[in-house]
């Protein structure tokens, strides 16, 4: 029974795409009720298969019971192991939680049953695509996955640009997918298989350029559906189009794919995590997808534009941790995977809900927000200080092993560029908390109420989700990452399990004397909070009596005789100081991102080349 | 669990913490008057200020939200004081086994950053100035401070050959054992760009851009009065003295530690933090003039990030 559980989960959504897209005409109810179940059934599911995972079997399956051949894979096969099923909880609940906040967020829109056959093929085929143990399977539901995730970003096709967005994501999306089947051909003319385990189990020969070439093509392409930089210019165009539940899905999880194919390629189908030129090349690959993505964040100006580039800058994060090698990095790679699905998600649904009841995502527009939506406000302040890294939410704990894990191997420039690109990112996010919720309310706002409660629900859910995170580390590190970790430095496991052979070897672990402790320093926190709190309370009556407060009815803050309306501000030129000393980098990273097709499909060819040509030198 | 609960209430908790921050503002002001040939305040003037400030009724504008207007100081004061006890004030830190420098330098940052959040709420156009130069003022400083304490955290792991050791409480007990770190030559450039760090980060002339009294009225604290004025006032003080303790904890913890007992030894601490005070802060505001915001990046990116990365590449190729 057990084993079958991956099909399943993959049936359900395509199944009921099918069916909804056959029932165009179905009533809102029960289509909502339909995408519930075919969301929440393969959730479900995954949670069954967390127990044997976790005692270290992993689930192989074999589609119309296929079996190999002596040692030869003859069918296609599923493997689920622990990073698999990592990203496929990931994926489950990423997609329920987006379900539910689409309900009443697609309410004025048509077409709606169209988007969610379109949605619920997206679901099933990143579940096929963690699940599939089948090179060429990866990249047909890869394949699926791109194309979905176009059709749903020019769903509001009557917004200005999204069709532009739409045709960016189809010419770069179609080079990095044709860059994974130039791979996969090439791997399979040299290894006669597409079995990823059977692959695996070859040694890689580094001094064949057709397995260099393969190589380089594979990170690439992959890489496209990773936004590292320079590939990442299909994804602001294609968050700040697309609907909230999708940008959030695209960024939080879509995104997370693509980097699940690179650990694949890296750690089991290469095995190259061990030659210090692959480690070189994917770290600067990381530090450059940080810092390029975090200074475009810092220049836009519109919201969901700019938690794009934040999303090209995190992903920079965990790419360096995981391109260190060690299964500290390792770790801290993963948990930041997780920590930026939660609160990504979070902040695009955040913007989705400002979207929704403002009609705009322009921060030089929106203003005032936190007594409208105070719910909202709350929500998008937990996920940009995680997201910033403020102790103690979860960005703050994962970044602190990415430091730790890149000072340890040495790479102490390293560490300094990820400090300085989390003080940037608070940088930004201040901008954002600035114009968009906490100055004074612009005309537009002035009539606008808190998001429906079925879309703070998943945003709540999401907060809780961080905080929890960030609060218990340790626990999270145990329970969750270390088993995964420990399995990307033990292939051996993955391949036996798909071959039948038994294999018993546990993966590494480390421990380390001093550790961030969340709790005791919330602890001491809250009670000096309380401390204070004495004293003001203490103010009330007794020696320190305090005279209360006077609200200020007139309502006006000194402007020094300017007219109030022209003293408010907007973030266009907040961080101008900054802007002007860096005049010369700023100004050379915007043009170059010029917004042209052509110069961006070339960056991704010249990625190819440079890639290739470093491994033929490197290596 | 009393033990706990002393520690963080009184010392080197929050009555010690407050106490600190007037004293450090008493000495300040009376040292730096007579700097400037003034007379000065008396000695007790802070905390009259305190007093005065405390009983003072908030003005606050209709269209803010009071309770969070009022909770923000809170928050960047209390996240502040739990800074102190990461620190080795004269003796091992309390927490020895959370955290390390990395989580001091970004405590460090919350008072500035809810600085920052309560400026934005104010809706004051010379509080978004003011937050405006705070936030850019943290972006530049950030990373010369993060490279000194990295430097620092290199420097002891190599000589302790653990690779790179960021527990401060290692540092301190390193020092205490061998050698106070500012004897050795190869930090000095750190430690040089530590005292140039320290008054832009504490927020002093000729940094204090995001305050600038005759400029923009205040900037950041435009519309705060009263009870919430008091609290930044406070905050500010509380991390003068947090920094320089830092920065007394990583170059001078090995010298004058006497073998009589803890109280001399704290002692001893707060006499250097204040002796350093003096000197790097007091008399650097007294004598210079502020300058403009872009002056200000442009000077931080150059100076103190190129003597912190020298620092760095002298403990990297060279052997401890």
């Amino acid at each position: 029974m057990k084993t079958e559980l991956p099909i399943y989960i993959i049936i359900i959504p395509f199944a009921a795409a099918f069916i909804l897209s056959c029932l165009a005409k179905l009533r809102p109810r029960y289509r909502k009720f339909l995408v519930l179940l075919a969301t929440g059934i393969p959730m479900a599911l995954t949670f069954f298969m967390l127990e044997p995972v976790r005692k270290g079997v992993i689930l192989s399956y074999w589609l119309g019971n296929w079996q190999p051949l002596n040692g030869w894979a003859i069918g296609i096969g599923m493997a689920v192991d622990p990073l698999s099923l990592f990203m496929a909880v990931i994926i489950g609940v990423s997609t329920f939680l987006s379900g539910v906040y689409s309900f009443r967020y697609l309410e004025n829109d048509h077409g709606v049953s169209k988007y969610y056959t379109l949605f619920l093929l997206l679901t099933g085929a990143m579940f096929a695509f963690v699940f599939s143990a089948d090179l060429f399977n990866m990249y047909v539901f890869l394949e699926v996955m791109t194309v979905a995730a176009i059709s749903l970003t020019i769903f509001r096709e009557h917004k200005s640009g999204a069709i532009e967005a739409g045709f960016k994501y189809l010419i770069t999306g179609t080079i990095g997918s044709s860059l994974v089947l130039l791979g996969v051909i090439l791997l399979y003319s040299a290894t006669g298989t597409l079995n990823l385990a059977q692959i695996g189990m070859k040694a890689a020969d580094w001094n064949h350029p057709v397995v260099i070439f393969a190589f380089a093509s594979l990170l690439t392409g992959f890489g496209v559906k990773g936004f590292l930089v320079p590939l990442h210019t299909w994804p602001p165009d294609a968050h700040m189009s697309a609907p909230s539940s999708i940008s959030m899905i695209l960024s939080g999880v879509l995104s997370k794919t693509g980097v699940y194919a690179l650990i694949r390629v890296l750690y089991f189908v290469f095995q190259a995590m061990h030659l210090p030129a692959v480690q070189m090349l994917v770290i600067v690959w990381g530090v450059l997808t940080m810092v390029v993505g975090v200074i475009m964040a810092l220049l836009q100006h519109d919201f969901k534009r700019l938690l794009a580039f934040h999303s090209v800058s995190q992903i920079g994060y965990i790419i360096t941790a995981l391109g260190l090698g060690t299964i500290f990095g390792a770790t801290a790679g993963l948990y930041h995977l997780l920590n930026h699905v939660l609160f990504k998600c979070l902040l695009f649904l955040a913007a989705g809900a400002v979207l929704y009841r403002t009609h705009t995502t322009n921060l030089s527009e929106l203003g005032g927000l936190v007594r409208k939506m105070p719910w909202t406000f709350t929500f998008f302040t937990v996920g940009a200080f995680s997201i910033s890294g403020i102790p103690p939410f979860n960005g703050f704990a994962s970044k602190w092993m990415i430091y730790k894990a890149t000072a340890a191997t040495g790479f102490y420039p390293v560490t300094m560029i990820a400090i300085l690109v989390s003080t940037l990112t608070l940088a930004s996010f201040v901008k954002v908390l600035y114009s968009a919720f906490l100055r004074k309310p612009t005309a537009l706002v002035a009539n606008i109420s808190e998001a429906p409660f079925s879309m703070l629900l998943p945003m709540g859910l999401l907060s809780v989700g961080c905080i929890i995170t960030g609060l218990f580390p340790e626990a999270v590190i145990e329970k969750v990452l270390s088993p995964v970790a420990g399995s990307l430095f033990v292939p051996g496991q993955y391949y036996a399990a798909l071959f039948g052979h038994s294999f018993l070897n546990i993966g590494p672990t480390f421990s380390l004397p001093v550790f961030w402790q969340p709790l005791v320093w919330l602890l001491t926190f809250f009670l000096i909070l309380v401390g204070l709190l004495f004293f003001v309370k203490l103010s009330k009556a007794g020696p320190l009596k305090s005279a209360g407060s006077l609200s200020n009815e007139s309502g006006t803050v000194f402007t020094g005789g300017e007219s109030a309306a022209n003293s408010n501000p907007g973030a266009d030129d907040l961080y101008w100081g900054l802007k002007h000393v860096f005049a010369p980098l700023f100004n050379w990273l915007r043009k170059a991102h010029s917004g042209v097709i052509n110069d961006y499909a070339g960056w991704i060819v010249w990625t190819v080349v440079i890639v290739n040509l470093y491994l033929l030198i490197a290596l | 669990m009393l033990i706990y609960l002393f520690n963080v209430l009184i010392f080197p908790g929050l009555i010690f913490s407050l106490a600190m921050g007037l004293t450090v503002e008493a000495i300040d002001r009376k040292i730096g008057a007579r700097m400037q040939r003034r007379m000065g305040p008396p000695i007790l003037q802070p905390l009259y200020d305190l007093l005065k400030l405390w009983g003072k009724k908030m003005m606050i504008p209709s269209h803010i939200p009071r309770s969070l207007f009022s909770v923000i100081p809170m928050i960047g004061l209390a996240a502040l004081v739990t800074v102190l006890l990461f620190l080795p004030i004269g003796a091992k830190p309390v927490f020895t086994v959370t955290g390390g420098l990395l989580v001091i330098l970004y405590l460090i940052t919350i008072p500035g950053l809810m600085t920052i959040l309560g400026a934005s709420l104010s809706g004051s156009p010379y509080s978004s100035v003011g937050l405006s130069r705070e936030m850019v003022m943290l972006l530049s400083v950030e990373l010369p401070l993060a490279i000194n304490l990295l430097t620092v955290a290199i420097f002891v792991g190599k000589a302790m050959g653990t690779g790179i050791e960021l527990s401060l409480a290692q540092i301190y007990s390193f020092q205490i054992n061998h050698f106070a770190l500012f004897t050795d030559w190869r930090l000095w450039p750190a430690l040089f760009s530590f005292l140039l760090i320290l008054p832009a980060e504490a927020g002093y002339s000729p940094f204090d851009l995001a305050e600038a009294e005759t400029e923009i009225c205040e900037g950041v604290m435009a519309e705060y009065s009263g009870r919430n004025l008091a609290l930044f006032h406070l905050a500010h003080r509380i991390k003068t003295f947090v920094l320089i303790a830092l920065f007394v904890a990583l170059f001078f913890s090995g010298i004058l530690v006497s073998g009589y007992g803890l109280m001399v030894n704290i002692l001893i601490f707060l006499i250097k933090v204040l002796l350093m005070m003096l000197v790097f802060i007091t008399w650097v505001r007294t004598s210079t003039a502020r300058i403009k915001i872009e002056q200000a990046v442009r000077y931080f990116w150059t100076y103190p990030l190129g003597l912190s990365v020298a620092s760095l590449i002298l403990v990297w190729v060279t052997s401890v």
